[in-house]
């Protein structure tokens, strides 16, 4: 059975590793959903979201325990990868209407 | 015969099982490799990342990566799920002393439902890209090794789940007729939301 606290850093972790792989990826391919200009300043600022949320994830609870089931799991990543692409284009047209 | 590759099977087990609980390091690390967590995600993220990379001819190829990642993780929980109807074979655990560094699953042990997602994930990520291809493909492979050194799985389940998982990927990549209308249907939405 699923506890909303595991169900809430699961989101949370979802949404911060993928906003992190986003910014690695986006920067080489569709840029309107990158922070930066440079490649070098988003693949350091998309690793650290990554790093950060995997040792928080794996570190702030016991996670060898039964909670999420597949199909849990994958709708929870699932908005959890939404929400990062939604804040992403976000904060991209934001930083883009400063700069014009 | 079946008594015969039961017994190997359960040699074979008992020797990987042994490297637990000898090094609370490595205890740790399996721990980390074996849950549903660290590798799936691992693996999910790569493809969620595809799907906005390069703009470039293989555009098209690292998003229909997804799709078929999607479609071949429902053919192989099919498939368990058929599988469990007829054959359900016991947990390590259930039977016999072993070093157990993971809670114990209810659901039957054969065949391993992490290998075969673990695969059916790595596959469609090493079609569309060779270098992200190989890393994942060693997190699968981690992945189900994990589960045998960690107790809660024979090698044999973790086989025969990573073969279902690549015979899915592979039938999924010839059905044509099935991944295309599915494939442009999620090019469109995503088109009309701006995410493509």
């Amino acid at each position: 059975m699923a506890t909303p606290d595991f169900i809430l850093d699961f989101l949370i972790f979802s949404f911060v590793a993928s906003l992190g792989v986003l910014q690695i990826f986006a920067i080489r391919g569709d840029r309107r959903y990158s922070f930066f200009r440079q490649k070098v300043s988003s693949t350091i600022f998309g690793s650290l979201l990554l790093i950060i949320s995997y040792l928080w994830f794996f570190n702030s609870g016991q996670r060898n325990v039964r909670n999420l089931e597949g199909a849990e799991l994958f709708i929870i990543f699932g908005l959890g990868s939404m929400l990062s692409v939604l804040v992403a284009r976000v904060i991209h047209n934001m930083r883009k209407a400063k700069n014009v | 015969m079946f008594n015969l590759i039961s017994g190997i099977d359960k040699t074979v087990f008992l020797s990987i099982n042994q490297f637990a609980g000898v090094s609370p390091n490595f205890d740790r690390f399996i721990g980390l490799l074996v849950n549903e967590y660290f590798i799936p995600v691992s693996l999910s993220l790569i493809l969620f990342g595809f799907w906005f990379f390069k703009n470039g001819e293989s555009r098209l190829k690292n998003k229909k990566a997804a799709i078929l990642a999607f479609i071949s993780i429902i053919m192989v929980n099919l498939a368990i799920n058929l599988i469990d109807l007829f054959f359900q074979r016991p947990r390590p655990f259930d039977i016999m002393t072993v070093n157990l560094l993971y809670y114990k699953p209810v659901d039957p042990s054969f065949p391993s439902n992490p290998a075969a997602v673990g695969f059916a994930l790595a596959l469609p990520i090493f079609w569309a890209n060779k270098k992200f291809g190989i890393i994942s493909a060693a997190l699968a492979v981690l992945f189900a090794v994990s589960r045998v050194i960690a107790g809660v799985q024979y090698p044999l389940d973790v086989l025969a789940g990573a073969s279902l998982g690549i015979a899915s990927f592979f039938l999924v990549l010839k059905a044509d007729f099935l991944v295309d209308p599915l494939f442009n249907l999620s090019l469109k939405i995503a088109r009309n939301l701006n995410l493509a």
